[in-house]
């Protein structure tokens, strides 16, 4: 309640608005989970591949994450909730299309020595003059189990089990698939970048 | 910690999911290992760069209009986000309560409605309520139908009442559960009619009151003093709402009807 009343003031002072009542609930809503739209936006694009069918996610998962505000525990990550939302939504819609629930090839570990060349290798500078739309590029070429993980680490920021949560899966599978998803994402920058000096797909 | 150590965990070292010890022993090997000092800074510049250059898309004005609307909505009826938490508006209890056998074919003991027929009236009054209750204006059923065009992912037929003294007042596009509905709104003395057309998924509407009809069945239910008259055809349903009762919805519908007969 004080905190309702706090946040009225900074924000200019409609502090008939807020309380417990639904306009606090839909002012809240708007500070802590519309906030990151953009963040669900950019996901649902990356994730349907069209327009369309991402603002159809979006606005679902609006209206759901609004309709189920009160099981959002505060304090705990707003965005990495309502991208499990979105998550579920989409694979909702996609059902009947196809389901790969498969985590086995996952836990297979990635092919032997490419560890080492994964991260911050010298030749690799390259990563560094990466257009936006090459890496745009990169990243929907990418297999979907692997481009969520890259996107939500990478670009969102989430912690492995905030991702977990997200994709329906154990916190090693994360790692795993971000692993390979980070080497495949390098080696599609590099085919873009440097056509012809790519090395072999994970 | 060996140089080969230190760099396969510095992946996990940047995101922050170490373990503490590991995490030190990383730090202290950096701290003293220039190769590897390049590595991981080369490695967090990648990330940045990364993190800054991917595009990031510019959320279109008219989502973030049609989100603002839908929760206007629910903040208006307090149905869809109550519903599912297993509260119901005060109002439902009433209605559920004082709901009363008007029609002559009804039957079945007044009961809590389908989720669906909640959803339609729950609409229906909240648009009555409205000063603009549309968002295309027209009389012209023509016009309206065309309006839908492109924004419903099916053809809506607008149904002229004219004759009957029903004005057309235009058309809305709504969001019904997780589909696009044609939401057509005529009015009479005042009062609001509401034509829904949109995809049927198959709910059940167990509860509504089945009424056979020239081999057609309807489906009825009173909420709160509204009828609903609702059936379904080649996959789509289609659904009246209004206070003006039965023989009116009736006639309504089957001026829809004959619409669809012949297209």
């Amino acid at each position: 309640m004080f905190l309702c009343w706090e946040r009225a003031a900074r924000l200019g002072g409609e502090v008939e608005a807020t309380g417990p009542g639904p306009q606090g609930r839909r002012r809240e809503f708007e500070e802590v989970a519309l906030v990151h739209l953009g963040a669900l936006y950019g996901a649902a694009l990356r994730l349907a591949g069209n327009q369309a069918e991402a603002e159809d996610l979006v606005q679902d998962t609006a209206l759901r994450a609004y309709e189920f505000f009160h099981q959002f525990a505060p304090g705990t990550n707003c965005k990495a909730w309502l991208l499990r939302i979105l998550y579920r939504t989409f694979l909702n819609r996609r059902r009947g299309v196809r389901v790969t629930v498969a985590y086995d090839d996952d836990l297979a570990p990635p092919a032997g020595g490419s560890l080492g060349t994964t991260v911050g290798n010298p030749e690799e500078d390259f990563l560094r003059k990466a257009t936006g739309e090459e890496i745009q590029r990169a990243l929907m070429v990418l297999p979907e189990k692997f481009r969520l993980p890259v996107i939500l680490a990478d670009l969102e920021g989430l912690t492995y089990r905030e991702i977990a949560e997200v994709c329906g899966c154990p916190v090693g599978t994360v790692m795993s698939r971000l692993h390979r998803g980070r080497a495949h994402l390098r080696e599609a920058l590099r085919e873009l970048i440097e056509p012809g000096r790519s090395g072999e797909w994970a | 910690m060996t140089c080969r150590e230190v760099l396969l965990d510095l992946e996990t070292y940047l995101d922050g999911e170490l373990p503490v010890r590991a995490t030190l022993e990383v730090a202290e090997h950096l701290a003293s290992c220039a190769s590897c000092a390049v590595r991981e800074e080369q490695a967090r510049a990648a990330r940045a760069h990364l993190r800054l250059t991917a595009p990031r898309p510019e959320v279109p004005q008219a989502l973030r209009e049609r989100i603002t609307a839908a929760l206007d909505r629910m903040d208006r009826t307090g149905l869809r986000a109550t519903r599912l938490a297993g509260r119901r508006p005060f109002w439902l209890a009433a209605a559920a309560a004082a709901a009363a056998a008007v029609f002559a074919v009804w039957i079945g003991r007044p009961a809590d409605p389908a989720p669906l027929i909640l959803e339609l009236v729950a609409q229906h009054m909240s648009v009555a309520r409205l000063p603009e209750p549309v968002e295309f204006a027209s009389s012209d059923a023509g016009a309206v139908a065309g309006w839908f065009q492109g924004r419903a992912p099916y053809r809506v037929s607008v149904p002229d009442y004219s004759r009957t003294g029903i004005r057309l007042l235009g058309g809305r596009v709504t969001d019904l559960s997780d589909r696009r509905a044609a939401f057509i709104v005529y009015e009479k003395n005042r009062r609001t009619i509401s034509l829904f057309t949109f995809p049927h998924y198959g709910e059940s509407l167990a509860r509504a009151t089945a009424v056979k009809r020239d081999g057609r069945t309807f489906y009825t239910q009173e909420v709160r003093g509204y009828q609903l008259l609702l059936w379904q055809e080649r996959g789509m349903a289609y659904a009246l709402v209004a206070d003006l009762g039965w023989d009116e919805l009736f006639q309504c519908a089957e001026g829809l009807l004959q619409i669809l007969r012949f297209s």
